[in-house]
């Protein structure tokens, strides 16, 4: 009896690469493919689903770790592999959180897909060490620290410093002491252009934000 | 007298001058009295008293002595026992005399600059850099420094005469051309025409029988150009983050189609290749397997680049297709709402009892019925699957659409017996700041 899989992502290049990573093999069969994440739980719901492959980033503001969360909460049983082209390290660290079965980014390929796949089903629990390293101006993603990482995603969101210390619960001046530090290990001319190129380069991604 | 020079002459001169002497001292005396009495010193009145009383007698005696005026025995009695006593003891008495005078205009001068008047008051405030005005209720003014009166010239074109028309003048507006009353926080201000800005503030003093109120205006010029200049630049700066938060959001959908972009290259070039493969198929003469492997292929490829349907932005719509395409029907009965926030509150509910039929009712068909009365809009929504076991006990899903619409001002029913049913009223009337 072939394992149903359900493919969840926005970008129909995506989806059909997985649906014929799904239809190539016998072991695999296709409950359905959407474009949003939204309904990744009904379909959990009424498809007798086994596996998820879910995207992160979706056009219509749904996002895939929301969805994990839900699908983990109600079906623990249904298999989930996130899948990402964006190499923000926190969907990574939010997708352990959630309990996923496996995280693969679409652009560093350890393993064929399919092989992950045979892996999760088989009970294996699959992350890379860590997100792709990219570049940030003159800094490697890896060389930021976790502190950074935080006021960097904050202030991509167009935060001001003092919405930013609030948010984080740190005073201003440590605030301003971590941006100064940004803008210098990355050489950028000022935080705006910091904040435009940490989105560029997909180190942070501002729309997605944890679900309270 | 036993020390009155011989010469008679002299001796007159020298009593005339004793005589002015002891007058002036009677009238230091008399002088000294008044002083204390309106220093409201009664207490030194002791000593003042004495000191008028031995000047005049040393006075009378000198004079009626000098004149030879004495007309009566008493009078005669009382000169000649004066000038029976030693000079130098008429002069050390004058000399005591003098030096108490002297001892106690020092005391009165002193108390005098010590002492707080209405008037030190007066000369303080008026030194004071903020104006400042004391009045009863009824706008009677007790006290006011002088930058009170030229700010409330200034303002309004009028004397400070009566604190509360003054008060209604500033509330009212009425000031004079150039002038302009703001709020710095909490606080009223008044700008100038000389761009000057003051600040109002108000305290009361509680006395034994009536209230009074002390109003403050203070200079604060510097504090509200900084203040403007602060308010501008913060402007700027969330003008630019609200800039930089749509830039932002516009990078993300351009990442996105950049891997479009990435994937439709790498199709491109896929698509060389199966040119590539037909040749050397047609060359060769492949196999069936092979044609139709790079057919499949090219029918892949060719779909791929016509590009991204328009993903479907209606919630109902989609709630609609995906139980469709789980063999689930909606049937809905009257309008369903299409502002918001009813329509993100309605197609939330069709999520959570679509999701709760699949996996427990095992039903086929949604059903929501839809009626409206004068203020409110009320769903009901069923199915055909069974029935609950038991009470339903909201958790998750369902605790969280009854907080939606409770925050929305609505309320919500779930029905467990005999069939499941879930009933939401809404207002009609609902602030979209959920």
């Amino acid at each position: 009896m072939p394992y149903k899989v359900l493919i969840v992502d926005d970008q129909i290049m995506s989806r059909q690469l997985f649906e014929s990573f799904v239809s190539a093999s016998d072991r695999y069969e296709l409950a359905a493919s959407v474009d949003t994440a939204k309904v990744a739980d009904i379909y959990c719901a009424g498809g007798r689903i086994d596996l998820v492959l879910l995207d992160v980033v979706m056009k219509d503001g749904s996002n895939g770790l929301d969805a994990a969360a839900q699908i983990r909460a109600a079906y623990p049983k249904v298999k989930i592999i996130i899948v990402t082209s964006m190499p923000d390290p926190t969907f990574l660290q939010r997708a352990k959180e959630i309990g996923v079965d496996a995280f693969w980014y679409k652009e560093v390929q350890e393993a064929p897909m399919l092989e992950i796949m045979d892996r999760v089903m088989a009970g294996e629990q699959i992350f890379p060490d860590h997100p792709p390293v990219t570049n940030l101006g003159f800094a490697k993603s890896t060389e930021f620290t976790e502190r950074e990482m935080e006021v960097l995603r904050v202030l991509a969101e167009g935060l001001t410093d003092k919405e930013i210390a609030a948010r984080l619960h740190l005073s201003l001046s440590a605030v301003r002491y971590h941006v100064n530090n940004l803008i210098s290990k990355t050489g950028q001319s000022s935080r705006t252009e910091l904040a435009v190129n940490a989105v560029r380069s997909g180190i942070t991604i501002p729309e997605v934000k944890k679900e309270k | 007298m036993n020390c009155v020079p011989a010469n008679p002459l002299l001796d007159k001169a020298l009593w005339a001058v004793m005589g002015l002497v002891s007058l002036f001292l009677f009238l230091g005396a008399v002088v000294l009295f008044a002083l204390l009495l309106r220093q409201k010193r009664y207490g030194k009145l002791w000593a003042a008293l004495p000191a008028i009383l031995l000047s005049y007698f040393l006075f009378q005696c000198i004079c009626t002595y000098t004149a030879d005026v004495a007309n009566s025995s008493a009078a005669i009695s009382v000169v000649t026992w004066f000038a029976s006593l030693p000079g130098w003891l008429v002069l050390l008495t004058c000399v005591l005399l003098a030096l108490a005078e002297g001892l106690l205009f020092r005391g009165v001068g002193a108390y005098e600059k010590s002492r707080i008047t209405p008037l030190s008051v007066k000369e303080a405030t008026d030194s004071l850099p903020m104006g400042i005005c004391a009045y009863l209720s009824g706008g009677q003014i007790v006290m006011m420094n002088q930058a009170i009166a030229d700010f409330c010239l200034k303002a309004t074109g009028n004397v400070l005469s009566d604190e509360e028309a003054f008060a209604e003048q500033l509330r009212s507006g009425s000031l004079q051309p150039g002038c302009k009353t703001v709020m710095l926080g909490e606080t009223p201000v008044i700008v100038l025409a000389d761009d000057t800005a003051w600040a109002l503030s108000e305290e009361i003093l509680s006395g034994e029988n009536e209230k009074t109120r002390i109003l403050r205006v203070s200079d604060i010029t510097e504090a509200y150009q900084k203040t403007l200049a602060l308010r501008s630049v913060q402007e700027k700066v969330s003008s630019l983050n609200q800039q930089l938060a749509k830039a932002n959001r516009e990078i993300v959908n351009l990442t996105a189609a950049q891997e479009v972009l990435n994937a439709k290259i790498k199709i491109h070039d896929e698509l060389g290749s199966s040119l590539l493969s037909i040749r050397r198929y047609l060359q060769s003469g492949g196999s069936e397997e092979e044609r139709e492997e790079i057919v499949g292929r090219l029918r892949r490829n060719v779909t791929c680049l016509k590009g991204e349907p328009e993903a479907s932005a209606d919630e109902y719509e989609l709630m609609t297709e995906t139980a469709a395409r789980l063999g689930v029907e909606i049937a809905v009965t009257g309008e369903l709402p299409q502002m918001e926030p009813h329509k993100r509150i309605l197609a939330t509910a069709m999520h959570e009892c679509l999701t709760n039929m699949l996996r427990h009712a095992d039903g086929d068909e949604l059903h929501i019925a839809l009626t409206e009365s004068e203020k409110n809009l009320v769903a009901v929504f069923t199915n055909n699957g069974k029935a609950p076991d038991g009470e339903i006990r909201e958790k998750g899903g369902l605790a969280s659409l009854r907080v939606l619409i409770e925050q929305a001002g609505g309320a919500m029913k779930v029905r467990s017996v005999p069939s499941f049913a879930i009933q939401l009223e809404l207002p009609k009337e609902v602030e979209n700041a959920l």
